[in-house]
């Protein structure tokens, strides 16, 4: 049995948007070293917000999260780029940079590594061999040369998971990483996530909206509604009545 | 058919749609136009006679023109490449500057928020001194010859290179800064890596195009002493060397289009 040993501790967390939006309202919950977390919850119950949140791409508003030790909140310059780079991340959207080779934006998550030379592209040949390496175990190898804006959704977003795993993180962030994906190519991107993180050793969080795909790969699941914990337990626990619970009962208020 | 109800009366339809309102406008600015054209005739002493004489001198001045001095050409073509590189290294100094400039210009790149808008006034400003005025401006500061010529070239495209750079980095997609931001890559990585690559067909079709409107300032900078063809303008005009005249003419007449032709490609490889 893996121990429990936590890498990310969230207290508290609350975040609204200028303009009073409450996006989270006091989230708490642990992250252990090596699992697989999966968010669930419906369309803006926050779980872009909150992972946003790791990896200090949106300030918090109160509270706190702790990173291996080290609190997120009030990073700045240096030491917040020095967080970016233990924590990885993977978009909806993809975010890589299209106009460039896939090899190209793989090497792009070793950039925090280098200093004027990763400004000029200038790799090493560890790190270029390491990054076709990466790139092959996810299938990816006949595509490294090819400019980005030539590939499928799936292959794009392979192509961010290359990206991430070349910083060398101790977190996976992944948001939403299936939701612009048709089913087949779903399935695939999760699979490889799921395998990539295992063999690496990587603690992933990932945000989804399918519940199948949750229960399918999440070690352990939190649930999201409108900014509060509504649910935290094994795929096993998320019954249909915690289901209704997380997606219906909004939708009743409304 | 179908019904249409119309909910207003026929006096306020045609109140709706009438345009008597602006065309009582125009018609103002129309008056003022014509009266400010008059009067600018006859303050400026303009007169038809005086038009009609200029048109016979100058198809006098065309037939001593013809046929152009041949004998030139070997005295000249050193020349116009002179002014092609004026223009290259202004441009090359223009886009350098440009593309730093706006790293700090752009809005959604500038580590300071108020640098921008400085920024931005300087370009403008740049833009709005005529090339020429630039020249004389550099000519006092670094004294004649190709210098000057390619230091007012290169500040005047600042003007134009700049805003345009920094606003096709303003309008670049916010993802794609985001992912590289998410792997902790540097603000200098990101611009070099993320915003430059996904905006190269933009930089690369108007420096070219700003690359075709400084190789016509070149031709004519020499003409205040900074280099280049221009100044054999104004030598055979003042010696009354009409069949040189020409000659230089269809000597920067070629260099441009050749330029043009070049230029034109160049963008359609580029997209």
């Amino acid at each position: 049995m893996k121990q429990k040993d936590v890498l990310i501790k969230i207290s508290d967390l609350k975040k609204s948007f200028p303009g009073g939006t409450e996006a989270l309202k006091g989230v708490s919950f642990d992250v252990y070293r090596g699992e697989l977390l999966v968010i669930v919850g419906a369309s803006g119950a926050g779980k872009s917000t909150l992972l946003r949140c790791i990896n200090g791409l949106s300030a918090i508003s109160s509270g706190s999260i702790v990173v291996d030790g080290i609190e997120v909140n009030g990073l700045k310059g240096k030491k917040l780029r020095q967080l970016r780079t233990d924590v990885g991340m993977i978009f909806q959207s993809f975010n890589i940079v299209n106009r460039k080779r896939v090899i190209d934006n793989a090497l792009h998550g070793r950039l925090a590594y280098y200093g004027l030379r990763g400004v000029l592209g200038l790799y090493s040949f560890e790190d270029k061999k390491k990054a076709f390496e990466i790139l092959a175990r996810l299938d990816l190898e006949k595509q490294v040369a090819k400019r980005a804006d030539q590939l499928s959704g799936g292959q794009k977003q392979r192509v961010a998971i290359a990206r991430a795993i070349m910083q060398e993180p101790k977190v996976l962030l992944a948001d939403e990483p299936v939701a612009s994906l048709d089913p087949g190519a779903s399935s695939k991107v999760l699979g490889y996530l799921h395998k990539i993180c295992q063999e690496e050793d990587i603690t992933a969080i990932v945000s989804l909206h399918q519940i199948d795909y949750a229960r399918n790969y999440a070690d352990r699941i939190i649930g999201l509604t409108e900014g509060v914990v509504t649910f935290e337990g094994g795929p096993e626990d998320l019954d249909d009545e915690a289901i209704q619970e997380l997606y219906f009962n909004e939708e009743e208020e409304e | 058919m179908k019904k249409v109800n119309n909910p207003l009366n026929e006096k306020e339809f045609k109140a709706l749609i009438s345009k008597r309102k602006d065309n009582l406008f125009y018609l103002i600015i129309l008056i003022f136009m014509t009266f400010f054209l008059f009067f600018s005739l006859s303050q400026m002493n303009i007169n038809p006679a005086r038009v009609i004489r200029g048109f016979s001198t100058l198809s006098d001045l065309i037939k001593n023109m013809f046929p152009p001095d041949f004998g030139q050409l070997s005295r000249l073509w050193p020349l116009a490449i002179e002014s092609i590189q004026i223009a290259i290294l202004g441009t090359v100094l223009g886009i350098i500057f440009s593309i730093t400039l706006s790293m700090f210009a752009a809005k959604n790149l500038t580590p300071i928020p108020g640098l921008g808008v400085i920024l931005k006034g300087f370009f403008a400003f740049t833009r709005a001194v005529p090339a020429l005025v630039w020249a004389l401006l550099f000519i006092t500061a670094v004294g004649l010859g190709t210098l000057p010529g390619i230091l007012a070239l290169g500040v005047n495209s600042i003007g134009m290179l700049g805003k345009v750079f920094s606003e096709s980095f303003e309008n670049i997609n916010k993802a794609t800064i985001e992912g590289l931001n998410s792997t902790g890559a540097s603000r200098m990585q990101v611009f070099f890596q993320g915003v430059v690559p996904e905006t190269i067909p933009i930089i690369l079709s108007w420096s070219l195009f700003r690359f075709d409107i400084n190789i016509r300032y070149s031709s004519i900078l020499g003409v205040v002493g900074a280099g280049g063809i221009g100044w054999e303008l104004v030598r055979a005009s003042r010696m009354r060397d009409y069949p040189a005249l020409l000659m230089v003419i269809l000597v920067i007449l070629v260099m441009v289009y050749a330029v043009e032709q070049f230029t034109g490609y160049a963008r359609r490889v580029v997209r």
